[in-house]
Parts: C-alpha cells; sequence; structure tokens
C-alpha cells in the first residue's frame, strides 16, 4: 500500500476509538502556584507513583483494531509515546524494540518471567505520512493512534519521548490493577528501563531474581552518525577551505564523538612597497590538521558529564600566515630570528543538567587552551649588533562558559551562552551570545542571534544575525541569512611598528538548500561577503594589504547520515 | 531553583498578551527569568513545532550555518584562541 493512502487511512482512523481517564489521571490545566510547583516536582522526580494509570482504549496505526489496556493483564507494559518530529524519540522507539521488546521475548518475560510488552503511542494527527516513515526506520511493532495527545495528557507529560512502565503483575491470577513503575520525559537508555523492568513491587524492592542478561547479546543498539562537511571562503588573493569529518556513537544516554579536520591557506602575499624596501611577493600555502574527540555520559538521572580534548598543528589563520610571511622576509637570518612552528592542544569538562525534561537544559564547562603562536618580532634598540626581540610565543588560556537552552511555549526555543577567557598577558574577555529559534508559521522558521564580546581597556565587537527557512516541499528547505559585525581593532601597545588588526565590520549575506531523505541530510548554502577595515594608523602602513578591504565569496556543503 | 522553575510554569511569558499594568519592568523581568530559566512548553504532544529539525540548536553540519572560517577575519567570534592565538608584535 503506497504511503500516502495508509496515511489518509489512518487519519480517519484517528476519532474511531479514544482514550478515556480514571481515577489518578492528573489534571493539567493551571490552577495556580501550589499546583505548579507540584507539577514541577511530580516532572523532577523520575520513578513510580502510587497511583493507578489511566486506562486506555486506543486504535493500532496499522489494523485500526483496538488495543485495551486490559488485553496485557498480567504483563509489564512499556509505553513510549511518540512522534514523527521528535528527534530524540526515534532512538528511545529504535532502541526499546530491539533492547526491551526482541529482548524479553527472547526471554520469554522479565527476570520474574513476566511477559513484557511495548507499545509505542503516536501522538501527532498531522503528517501521517512521516509517521509512516519513523515507525518504518524505527521498527516499532506494535503502534497505537493517540489523538491529539490525550493519554500523554493525562499521564501529566511536559515532553516527548514519554515512557511509561504500567506494571500488572500484582496477582498471581494476572489479572490485578495495574500499577506505574516508572514514568518520565525522555529516554535513559533500555539498562535503566530493564532494571525497573526486573524489579517488580513497590518501587525500591529487590527483584527476586536477578535478570540474565548477556551483555553480548543484550546490549541496547547504538545510533550512530557520519558526517563530511566542507566550506570555502575566497578573495582575489586568498583561498582558505576547511573540510571535516565527524563520527558519533550514542549508547543509552553516552555519547562519543570524533572529529578529524583539515585546513588549507593559500595567500598571494603582496608586501607594501612604500613602507616594505625588503619584501617580495611570494605564493603561500599551509595545511592545518586537528583532532578532537568527546564524551557525555550520565552522572545521575538529570545530570551529565561532559569532557574533550583535542589538537591541531598549523597556522590558525590567515592573518598568522600573512604576518608570518612578514617577519621571514624582513628578518630571517638575523639574530632572534627563528622559524615558527604553530600547534595547539586544548581540553574541557563539564557537567549538562537537563533542569526542565525535554524543555531545559543548562551547561557549565571549564576548559584549557595552548597555543604554540608564530611570534612576532621588533628591533632590539638596545643590542649593539642587529638583533630582533621576539615576541610572546606560548600562549595559555583558561576559560569558563555558560549556557542555557529553553523552550518557550509552543513556537520559541532559546539559546543563551556566556563565556570568559583569560590569555596570557591579557585582560579578561567576556563574550555572550543570545539565539532564538521562532516557529513563526507552520512550515517557516526564523533564527536570529546577537552577540558581543568586550576586553579590557578597549576591544569591543559585536554582531546581530537572522535568516528565515522555508519548508518548500517535504523535508526540503530553503534558507535566506544575514549577519553584520563590527570590532574596535585589536588593542595595540606599541608607539610604532604595530600589526595589530585595526577595527573591522563584515557583512553577509546568502541563501541555503537542505535536504532531508530518511537517515541522509544534506546541505549547501553560500552567498557574498565584505570586510572593510578602519583606516590604517601610520605605525601600522607595512600591513596595508593585509588589512584591505575585500570582497569574499562563502560557500558550505555537509552531508551526513545517520546508522 | 524548584520556585524559580514553577514560577516559570505558570504561563510562558511569550503566552500573555500584553503588560498588565503592574509596570513594564515587570514583563521584562519575566521574560529575563523565562529566557534564563526557561519555562514548560505546553503538554508535550503539542510540541511539533520546537521540536522540527531546524528549530533546535544542533551540532550537526547540515543542520547549521555557522562559519568556521569566518573567525579568521571576525575576531570577536573566535571563542579559543583566535585574535589572542594570532601572530601579533605589538597588540595586547
Amino acid at each position: 500500500m503506497p504511503l500516502m493512502s495508509a496515511a489518509a487511512t489512518h487519519a480517519a482512523r484517528w476519532s474511531e476509538v479514544g482514550a478515556f481517564p480514571r481515577v489518578g489521571s492528573i489534571p493539567r490545566s493551571a490552577g495556580g502556584r501550589r499546583l505548579s510547583l507540584t507539577l514541577t516536582l511530580l516532572c523532577l522526580a523520575a520513578p513510580a507513583r502510587a497511583a493507578p494509570p489511566p486506562d486506555f482504549a486506543l486504535p493500532r496505526w496499522d489494523t485500526g483494531a483496538t488495543v485495551r489496556l486490559d488485553d496485557f493483564a498480567g504483563s509489564i507494559v512499556v509505553l513510549d509515546f511518540f512522534a514523527y518530529w521528535c528527534a530524540p524519540c526515534e532512538r528511545s522507539a529504535r532502541e526499546l524494540e530491539t533492547g526491551i521488546q526482541r529482548h524479553y521475548a527472547a526471554r520469554r518475560g522479565n527476570a520474574r518471567g513476566r511477559p513484557v510488552q511495548v507499545i509505542s503511542v503516536n501522538v501527532e494527527r498531522a503528517r501521517p505520512d512521516l509517521t509512516a516513515e519513523f515507525i518504518r526506520r524505527t521498527g516499532a511493532s506494535l503502534v497505537v493512534n493517540d489523538p491529539d495527545g490525550a493519554l500523554l495528557d493525562r499521564f501529566g507529560a511536559e515532553g516527548i519521548p514519554y515512557l511509561v512502565i504500567l506494571d500488572g503483575s500484582g496477582r498471581k491470577d494476572g489479572q490485578g490493577e495495574f500499577r506505574i513503575a516508572y514514568q518520565r520525559a525522555g529516554f535513559e537508555g533500555v539498562a535503566r528501563l530493564r532494571q525497573i523492568i526486573d524489579t517488580p513491587g513497590p518501587p525500591g524492592t529487590a527483584p527476586a531474581v536477578q535478570s540474565a542478561i548477556d551483555p553480548a547479546t543484550s546490549a541496547a543498539p547504538a545510533r550512530q552518525l557520519g558526517e563530511a562537511d566542507t566550506e570555502f571562503l575566497w578573495a582575489s588573493d586568498i583561498l582558505l577551505t576547511e573540510t571535516t569529518l565527524h563520527y558519533r556513537r550514542e549508547r543509552g544516554t553516552t555519547r562519543w564523538d570524533g572529529w578529524f579536520a583539515h585546513a588549507s591557506t593559500d595567500l598571494d602575499y603582496e608586501p607594501y612597497a612604500p613602507f616594505d624596501f625588503l619584501g617580495e611577493p611570494a605564493d603561500v600555502n599551509d595545511d592545518r590538521f586537528a583532532l578532537r574527540g568527546a564524551g557525555r555520559g550520565p552522572l545521575s538521572e538529570d545530570v551529565a558529564w561532559l569532557a574533550a580534548a583535542g589538537g591541531y598543528d598549523g597556522y590558525r589563520d590567515y592573518r598568522s600566515l600573512w604576518l608570518d610571511t612578514y617577519y621571514e622576509q624582513q628578518y630571517q637570518g638575523v639574530p632572534g630570528y627563528a622559524a615558527a612552528e604553530p600547534r595547539g592542544a586544548n581540553a574541557h569538562v563539564g557537567i549538562r543538567w537537563e533542569y526542565l525534561r525535554a524543555n531545559g537544559v543548562f551547561e557549565a564547562r571549564a576548559g584549557y587552551q595552548f597555543d604554540q603562536v608564530a611570534p612576532g618580532y621588533i628591533v632590539d634598540t638596545n643590542s649593539p649588533t642587529l638583533a630582533v626581540l621576539r615576541g610572546r610565543e606560548f600562549l595559555h588560556t583558561p576559560s569558563l562558559s555558560l549556557s542555557t537552552e529553553n523552550v518557550l511555549g509552543r513556537r520559541v526555543r532559546t539559546l543563551q551562552e556566556f563565556r570568559v577567557a583569560r590569555t596570557s598577558g591579557r585582560e579578561s574577555r567576556f563574550s555572550g551570545q543570545s539565539s532564538l529559534n521562532w516557529a513563526f508559521a507552520e512550515r517557516w522558521v526564523a533564527r536570529l542571534n546577537a552577540g558581543a564580546a568586550h576586553e579590557e581597556p578597549r576591544f569591543t565587537a559585536w554582531f546581530a544575525g537572522a535568516s528565515v527557512e522555508w519548508e518548500i516541499a517535504r523535508q526540503i528547505y530553503v534558507s535566506l541569512h544575514g549577519k553584520y559585525y563590527a570590532d574596535s581593532g585589536e588593542i595595540e601597545n606599541s608607539l610604532f611598528v604595530n600589526d595589530a588588526a585595526p577595527g573591522v565590520r563584515t557583512a553577509h549575506g546568502g541563501l541555503g538548500l537542505r535536504v532531508v531523505r530518511g537517515a541522509w541530510a544534506f546541505k549547501l548554502a553560500g552567498g557574498p561577503f565584505f570586510s572593510r577595515y578602519d583606516p590604517i594608523a601610520l605605525g601600522s602602513r607595512p600591513f596595508t594589504n593585509l588589512y584591505r578591504d575585500r570582497n569574499w565569496g562563502l560557500a558550505q556543503c555537509a552531508l551526513s547520515r545517520q546508522f | 531553583m524548584a520556585w524559580l522553575i514553577g514560577a516559570c510554569r505558570q504561563k510562558c511569558p511569550a503566552s500573555h498578551a500584553g503588560p498588565d499594568g503592574r509596570g513594564v519592568s515587570r514583563l521584562l523581568a519575566a521574560v529575563a527569568l523565562a529566557l534564563l530559566a526557561g519555562c514548560a512548553g505546553g503538554p508535550g504532544g503539542q510540541q511539533r513545532l520546537v521540536w522540527q529539525p531546524n528549530m533546535l540548536f544542533a551540532d550537526e553540519s547540515p543542520f547549521t550555518y555557522a562559519s568556521r572560517l569566518l573567525p579568521q577575519v571576525e575576531p570577536g567570534l573566535a571563542f579559543t584562541g583566535g585574535a589572542q592565538a594570532s601572530t601579533c608584535s605589538a597588540c595586547r
């Protein structure tokens, strides 16, 4: 049966059989501060409640036949509320099917021999074609429809995936009432769910029989992601590229990432003749390679640890390469000069706290960066012979970052980021960024962001950007974006020659296209970029060609696949 | 923290019709509180729009338009090293 016709059939079934409330259902209407706090505490407290669960009778997704809770008397029932648009739901649905449904089916029940049944509950009425795709991808075997999330609301859910474990094995004859053994927004992984499933009776009761889990065959399936992306930025005399390969592996709430990056810089170096008598035009090239790894794992139900480390070898930016070429042509062979070997390493640790499940996340990171840079040079006027003094070569940068991401209402998601960092020989730099994504219409999303940075005594930078994205066809998106940036110029402390960048203003506009097809996602984006510098001071004239206005082109391409 | 979250869950400031006469400062404070602390996004089954892939702050390349190369021209955006790690004999 074609997907669309199947979808239309399913849509017609939505109103056939509904859920109905029962004692123990949780009221959803707002009713003052006390209720709100109660909801908060209920949501923050993960496992079991003593109240009986709401009963239900819901239509099957594939046949329309009614599925009742009473059909599973004597069993353990795992309800997995999902919707096709919920990205975390895909992982939970897939892992529940293989790590719970098939796992216990193969063992003929839980540790006490009670049957275990996973029921995937679709809460989205719209776009049944995408729901059909979701079910096919995840392999969910028993799917029912919950029109408009009525049953979900009676469990008091604040977000999905929402998982409920109903224990119907209370009486020996298998006809007893169901008990809520677990309910939670967010997926903690199959290991946690198995712990609940294999622990019958009131919360905290030790299992009578230890679960006979074979680690070799019972591990939850891992979700993997592979990505490749490349970016080009070019002007008449500069070509920059950066290509990154990324691999991610997730199992339960543990995640590992690895990146490999290659960046290239090609310069048509042109000295500014009126102030540079020794310089010569040159074609200059450099390759930078970088490796980075990151991990995330659970510390408690809502808190996870974060860690990352990486390193690179090569010039960090084209300006460093341009300036190093200048100093090499000026001072190579002069006492005090040495060839540069730029490289660096970094690491950070942190915590991630999901303080509102599925709706609010706070992260804090403490980091450290080491850079061995290509230093600058000045003539040593105190030297009896011609010699140069080498500038600072090793930089140490400890930093602290805080961020919070929140869902505000049904259409807005926000991200606030704040960072303070202090580099050797400099004052602390404070920077912040605020981002807001707004689904202002069914197929339209606006993304707004703005940020600023400040460092004493007088460096200030700010930017603002916006993009609008339109889903022009099913999972095909086109976007229009723009950004403006301005800063006050790097801080100088030299009375004569200095290579600090003057103030710069930039503007960027572009178009983007993104296509999602099943597990594949593809992006192509690009547009013009303009940089305009403030007038160059007399002492910076040798660097006129470095800090001249440029018209750039920017292009990005990315491909990813989940498997 | 619980009182903060609970207060925010009363109702998202974004869903208010407008200032209720108790002053713009209270509205601004509520917005600031919501931005910092977040608030519930409504019933779980009705969050379809905020869970669209292009509504997430994802770090997966096809879902972000952030550039890795532009910070070379915009030193105020460089979070790690950046301008601080550039060759610079005379800048602090």
